[in-house]
C-alpha cells in the first residue's frame, strides 16, 4: 500500500541521519574543547549552534524510529462440528466463513471454516 | 548611533520585514509540498484500486474464453469510477425515501448488469466484488479530485489560510484513504471486514443453534429458522460470501407478514462507530434499529416495526470508522463471539417461550457464507 511504501522510503534515510548526527556531535565537542583551551567566546557560540543542529537530527531520528511498518496476515480457523477439533491456519484464497473444507483428521467429518481474521505483524 | 541613527533603524526594520516575508514564503512552500505529497499518495491509492478492479475483471473475462483487452477494460472501469449519483430534491420531503431508494437501487443494478454483460460466466458474489471494487475506486477518485480541487484553488489565490486548513485536514483524509486501500485488499481476497460483524455474529449463532435455512423470496437475502430455549428465532442477513448488504427491509416486511402476531422482538446486530478513546470490540446494547448507510433501509424497517408495535433492540460492536473497512481483526472477531452471547441473553430476557424473535445481521457479508 502506498503509505507503507512511503514509510519504507523514509526509513531508508535513517543511516544518513545517524552519520550526520555523529559528525555534528564530534564537531560540537571539538568546538567546546577549543573554547576551553583558547577562552574565545565565538567558539562557545559555534558549539551551541552545532548542538542545536544535533538536537534537530535527534528528533528526526526519533520520528523515523517511531514509524511502525505493519503488515496484515490473514488467518482462518477450521473446526469440526462432530468432535470439537479446531485449528488455526493461514488463509487460503477463495475460503469464506462456513465453507466446508477437507475432512477432520480425527473423525473424518467435513471441516468447516468457522472464522477468518487478520493479525498485524510488525517488521 | 551618531547621526546615522535613523538610517540604522530603517535598515534594521527593512531586514526584519524581509525575514518575516521569507519565513511566510517558506511556510507556504512547506505546506504546498506536504499537500502535494499527500496528493500523490491519494492518486496512487486510486490508481491501485482501479488496477485491482481491472485485474479481477480481466480474470473473470478470461474465464469465458474470450480474448481480454486490458486497455478496453480499464476504460470501462474508469468510466464507471467517474459516474455520479444525483440524489432527489429534498425541498418537498414527502416520499423522499422512496425516491432515494429508487435512485440507489437503479445505480446498483445497472453497474452490476454492465459487469455481468462483460463477464457472463461470473457468479453473483464475483460480480458484487467487482462492483464494490469499482465503488471503492470511485470513492478514492472523488477524494483525490476534491483535495486536488481545493489545493489548486488555494495555490491560484496564493491563500496561506486555505493551504493551512487543507493541510490540517489531510491526516484525517489520509486515514480514510488507508481504510479504502485495505478494503481493496479485503475485496480481492474476499475476507470479512469490520462491517461484516453483523453477518458474522448471525452465522455463528445460526451454526450454534443448528438453524435450517428458509426461503423468503427476497433477492440477495438469506434467512434461517431455529429453536432456542423454547423460542423460535428467525435470522436474516445478506446472501454471502460476495460483497452485499442484502435487502433487509424487504426481508423484514416478509417476515412480519408471515409470522405477524407471534413476533415479539427484533434485534439488529451491527458495527457502530466508536468515539476516540473507547475500546475497539466493546459491545453495547440499545433500543432502535441499527443500520448505517443513507438511511433508506432503516426508515423502512422502522415503519414496519412501528406499524406492528414490535420492540426494536440493537446489539452493537464498537469500532473506528477505519476498522469498519479494514479486514476484521482477531479482537473484533472475539467481540463478535461475545455479541452472540448478548443476543442469546436478549432473546431469553425479552421473548416469552413460544414467541418468535427476529435477528438481523446488518452489514456487508463479504467473506461470510450462508
Ligand atoms: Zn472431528
Amino acid at each position: 500500500m502506498s503509505f507503507e511504501k512511503l514509510a519504507e522510503l523514509k526509513a531508508r534515510w535513517l543511516p544518513v541521519y545517524v552519520v550526520l548526527l555523529i559528525v555534528v556531535i564530534v564537531i560540537a565537542l571539538h568546538l567546546a574543547l577549543m573554547y576551553f583551551m583558547t577562552n574565545e567566546s565565538s567558539y562557545a557560540n559555534l558549539a551551541l549552534l552545532t548542538l542545536f543542529a544535533a538536537y534537530f537530527l535527534l528528533t528526526g531520528i526519533d520520528r523515523l524510529r517511531k514509524m511502525k511498518i505493519t503488515r496484515m496476515r490473514f488467518m482462518e480457523v477450521v473446526s469440526c462440528e462432530n468432535c470439537g477439533f479446531s485449528e488455526e491456519r493461514n488463509h487460503e484464497a477463495g475460503d469464506y466463513v462456513l465453507k466446508t473444507k477437507g475432512s477432520c483428521p480425527k473423525c473424518g467429518t467435513p471441516l468447516i471454516v468457522s472464522a477468518i481474521y487478520s493479525i498485524k505483524e510488525q517488521r | 548611533m551618531n547621526g546615522g541613527g535613523i538610517l540604522d533603524l530603517f535598515t534594521f526594520m527593512a531586514i526584519l520585514a524581509f525575514f518575516s516575508y521569507i519565513s511566510r514564503e517558506l511556510e507556504i512552500r512547506r505546506l504546498a509540498n506536504e499537500i502535494e505529497l499527500y496528493l500523490t499518495l491519494f492518486k496512487a491509492a486510486r490508481d491501485s484500486a482501479v488496477v485491482a478492479a481491472v485485474r479481477r475483471f480481466g480474470e473473470l473475462v478470461a474465464k469465458t474464453g474470450e480474448r481480454v483487452n486490458i486497455s478496453d477494460l480499464e476504460n470501462k472501469v474508469k468510466t464507471l469510477t467517474e459516474t455520479v449519483e444525483i440524489l432527489p430534491v429534498s425541498m418537498d420531503s414527502f416520499g423522499l425515501v422512496r425516491k432515494v431508494k429508487h435512485v440507489l437501487r437503479s445505480e446498483d443494478s445497472s453497474i452490476k448488469t454492465e459487469i455481468k454483460r462483460l463477464t457472463p460466466l461470473a457468479d453473483k458474489g464475483e460480480i458484487e466484488v467487482i462492483a464494490d471494487l469499482v465503488n471503492v475506486a470511485r470513492g478514492l477518485n472523488f477524494i483525490y479530485k476534491y483535495i486536488n480541487h481545493n489545493y489548486t484553488l488555494a495555490k491560484r489565490f496564493k491563500s496561506y489560510w486555505l493551504l493551512l486548513q487543507l493541510n490540517a485536514l489531510l491526516p484525517f483524509v489520509a486515514e480514510e484513504v488507508r481504510a479504502y486501500e485495505s478494503a481493496v485488499e479485503a475485496l480481492v481476497k474476499q475476507v470479512p471486514i469490520g462491517d461484516s460483524a453483523g453477518p458474522l455474529v448471525l452465522t455463528a449463532l445460526a451454526k450454534e443453534l443448528k438453524a435450517k435455512s428458509v426461503s423468503l423470496g427476497v433477492p440477495d437475502t438469506y434467512a434461517y429458522l431455529a429453536e432456542y430455549n423454547g423460542r423460535s428465532v428467525i435470522m436474516i442477513k445478506a446472501e454471502g460470501p460476495g460483497s452485499s448488504v442484502g435487502r433487509l427491509d424487504e426481508a423484514v416486511r416478509r417476515v412480519v407478514t408471515l409470522w405477524g402476531g407471534s413476533l415479539a422482538l427484533v434485534i439488529t446486530i451491527d458495527a457502530m462507530v466508536k468515539l476516540e478513546g473507547e475500546v475497539t470490540g466493546e459491545i453495547t446494547e440499545g433500543y432502535g434499529v441499527a443500520i448505517g448507510g443513507v438511511g433508506v433501509e432503516r426508515f423502512s424497517i422502522e415503519e414496519v416495526l412501528t406499524e406492528y408495535g414490535l420492540k426494536p433492540y440493537a446489539v452493537l460492536v464498537k469500532m473506528s470508522a477505519e476498522e469498519a473497512l479494514l479486514p476484521i481483526s482477531k479482537e473484533l472477531y472475539s467481540a463478535c463471539l461475545l455479541a452472540k452471547e448478548r443476543v442469546k441473553d436478549a432473546i431469553v430476557k425479552f421473548v416469552q417461550p413460544g414467541a418468535v424473535a427476529l435477528i438481523i445481521g446488518v452489514g456487508n457479508t463479504l467473506g461470510v457464507g450462508n
